[in-house]
């Protein structure tokens, strides 16, 4: 379960991100990759500022329909699962260092992207730190709102080290 | 529950962005997506896969990789393009069998009519070294369809499942 929160970020996934395009098809729309990018990139400063504030809000960086499956829990799929998962490791340990280190980045269209990348995360475990360190995949999704969103991520930790 | 079983499996590939062309610029209309057509093809795929996989066909695995496919598997460094896993099929080979295997796709979502992401969960039976087990995971995968019109494993990700026990 402590794993979970670490992995945080990740981001793609594969699906979610994704809107299928069932219907006719309308002209397409230019895509603006740039903007795309800076959205997902602001996405990714926000989400380690409240990750390493321990906020419970972060929630609010899922879509409503969000799925996410991180090794060593259960998938989570919308944000009542995922507030709950997310309550439950911000309150077994306190992250103090939060890095995600994207490697790839893929903007499909101007409201859904996805991307792979590495993170690391340190944590403060009842006095005990630890460190972990893994791979993620994560779907982004851009809302009405403007604001981009993780509909999908699915990471998993390579290694972990306690410190004594 | 070795890693390596899972890449197996897994199967899955691409990336996310390595299938997606990125659209820079201004498109024609994209053609309406036939979800029905795209779904069956990820289940052949997967159908072809199993069936491979359980034979032991390095070829035909590596048939469905694409060139320039990613995995990352728990436990196994990245796999980049198809030369690395068909080396990585030959190796998990040598050592061992796959005797079943089964997908339960989560969610499946057509892109396009080439590209499609999935993720679900999967169990493999594995014998290694005369020691039979079953692993438990989840995956995430995109699969594209190239230019020759077969549908490839563009990425996966995927890693056993600590939270369902083995029996």
């Amino acid at each position: 379960m402590r794993r979970i929160a670490m992995l945080t970020l990740a981001a793609v996934v594969v699906a979610a991100a994704a809107k299928a395009q069932t219907g006719g098809a309308p002209a397409a729309a230019t895509v603006d990759t740039a903007a795309a990018k800076a959205g997902i990139d602001s996405l990714r400063t926000r989400f380690i500022r409240m990750q390493l504030a321990g906020d419970t809000g972060i929630v609010s960086l899922y879509t409503d329909d969000a799925t996410v499956d991180l090794y060593g829990v259960p998938r989570a799929k919308g944000k009542a699962a995922i507030a709950a998962a997310t309550k439950m490791d911000f309150g077994m340990r306190k992250y103090t260092v939060s890095e995600i280190n994207p490697i790839a980045t893929t903007v499909r269209t101007n409201d859904a992207g996805s991307q792979i990348g590495t993170y690391h995360g340190m944590h403060d475990v009842k006095g005990k730190k630890d460190h972990e360190w893994g791979r993620y995949v994560v779907g982004f999704m851009k809302g009405s709102d403007g604001n981009w969103r993780v509909s999908y991520i699915m990471a998993f930790p390579d290694s972990t080290k306690v410190e004594k | 529950m070795s890693a390596r079983r899972l890449y197996s499996l897994l199967a899955l590939a691409a990336v996310i962005g390595a299938c997606a062309k990125k659209a820079e610029e201004t498109a024609a209309a994209p053609p309406a997506v036939d979800s029905a057509a795209v779904r069956a093809a990820i289940a052949d795929a997967w159908q072809r896969w199993i069936a491979a996989d359980t034979a032991g066909n390095v070829a035909a695995l590596a048939a469905m990789w694409g060139d320039s496919a990613r995995a990352d598997i728990r436990g196994m460094p990245p796999i980049m393009g198809r030369a690395a896993a068909q080396a990585a099929f030959q190796t998990m080979f040598k050592d061992g069998k796959v005797n079943a295997e089964s997908v339960t796709p989560d969610m499946t979502i057509p892109i396009s009519n080439d590209l499609v992401y999935q993720n679900g969960n999967y169990t493999e039976t594995v014998t290694t070294k005369g020691k039979t087990a079953t692993d438990y995971g989840r995956y995430a995968l995109a699969l594209h369809k190239d230019t020759d019109g077969q549908w490839r494993w563009a990425y996966v990700m995927a890693f056993a499942d600590s939270t369902v026990p083995k029996k």
